[in-house]
């Protein structure tokens, strides 16, 4: 079960909303309070990542992560095998704590999907 | 705050399944650890806890993940017990696991008190005999000659500590069988198959019970005890033991060699 995985990100102090899209875009689960902060990720992901991506070759290095800040909080969107996963947060948020879960998340995803 | 969750071993994941029914298949095997509750329902998506100690439920707690509620002890028990079949999974915990979730988690978490829970944990204290063996579960004590105790002691299993004035003897026992022994006095050790032919005295002896696989544990920690059985040996190798007679010769022709050579000292010149 995809979104019990996703729960747990949703389980630390400040994440609004958890996003799993397959890496043409398309959502797998998302777990969030508030539909409306899933539906601009599906349109507006991928052309971003192709940018940071391309970015990243330039500079001859891997893109493995991308992190916004906003006014209102933080967006973090991380490269799993092939799928991504989106955390969008409230400013304050434990960054170290969502990393730790992605590791942990991780092999529970490549389990559930 | 959310509650403290050990890592432990998991022995069941995922299962779909009725949660009082687990509660009672819990209950008969005496399961100390946790299981961790998934349910997703229109409200929200809930992920909650039951932490059990010998199969008596101690600690509860759900989360509504998305608008972060919480919900603990008493009420989060229910509360997953009206989950219409969540996904499951069973994580085992060791006692000192155990001990760290009572003492880490929010009293507000627990089904019953604090002192009590305490109190059912504690286990006593007991000394410790040579080669960190407890001396737990003594079943009997008595003055005896060991050799002839440790003969009529059939199908035990556990540990015989015997003491004299003048040494004292430990044996592993396994159904009856000698798995391991020492003997100690004030001037030397000694461990394994000699031990067996030091158990012809009289002494003070305990026999304390255990299963054959703290026995096992004993022998695995402390290998010199083994008692290894010639004649398995002989057979897993092949070997022919020798016979009294080939023994005799060999004995007779080392000797016979010895008086050669004094009488050829004797005869050669200085």
């Amino acid at each position: 079960m995809i979104e019990r995985v996703l729960a747990e990100f949703q389980r630390i102090e400040g994440v609004k909303a958890s996003i799993l899209l397959s890496e043409s875009g398309k959502e797998i689960a998302s777990l969030t309070y508030d539909d409306s902060l899933v539906e601009p990720f599906k349109n507006f992901t991928l052309p971003l990542l192709n940018s940071a991506r391309r970015l990243c070759e330039s500079l001859g290095e891997d893109l493995e992560s991308i992190q916004i800040r906003t006014d209102m909080g933080q967006i973090v969107i991380f490269k799993v095998d092939g799928f991504l996963l989106i955390i969008v947060s409230e400013q304050v948020v434990n960054l170290g704590l969502i990393n730790l879960q992605l590791k942990q998340g991780i092999e529970k995803f490549r389990e559930a999907i | 705050m959310p509650l403290y969750v050990p890592k432990g071993e998991k022995i069941r994941s995922g299962e779909k399944i009725d949660v009082s029914e687990l509660l009672e298949e819990l209950k008969t095997m005496e399961f100390t650890g946790y299981i961790e509750v998934a349910y997703k329902t229109k409200e929200g998506f809930y992920l909650g806890f039951i932490f059990f100690s010998k199969g008596e439920e101690i600690i509860a707690g759900v989360e509504e993940v998305l608008k972060k509620t919480e919900y603990l002890g008493k009420e989060a028990f229910d509360k997953i017990l009206s989950f219409k079949e969540p996904i499951v999974d069973v994580t085992e915990l060791d006692n000192e696991k155990i001990s760290l979730c009572i003492e880490y988690n929010p009293e507000e978490a627990f089904l019953k008190s604090l002192d009590e829970l305490k109190e059912e944990l504690e286990e006593p204290e007991y000394p410790t005999l040579r080669f960190g063996i407890k001396a737990e579960n003594l079943v009997e004590s008595v003055e005896s000659n060991v050799k002839t105790y440790i003969s009529r002691l059939k199908n035990f299993t556990g540990v015989i500590n015997a003491k004299a004035d003048d040494g004292e003897v430990i044996i592993l026992l396994k159904d009856g069988k000698i798995r391991g022994a020492a003997y100690f006095n004030t001037s030397e050790a000694i461990t394994g198959n000699l031990v067996l032919n030091l158990l012809n005295f009289r002494g003070k002896i305990d026999a304390y019970l255990k299963r054959p696989e703290e026995i096992e544990k004993i022998i695995k920690r402390n290998p010199e005890l083994e008692i290894v059985d010639r004649s398995e040996l002989f057979k897993k190798y092949r070997i022919k033991p020798p016979e009294e007679e080939e023994i005799e010769s060999i004995l007779r022709r080392v000797i016979e060699d010895e008086i050669f050579e004094e009488e050829l000292k004797k005869k050669t010149p200085i």
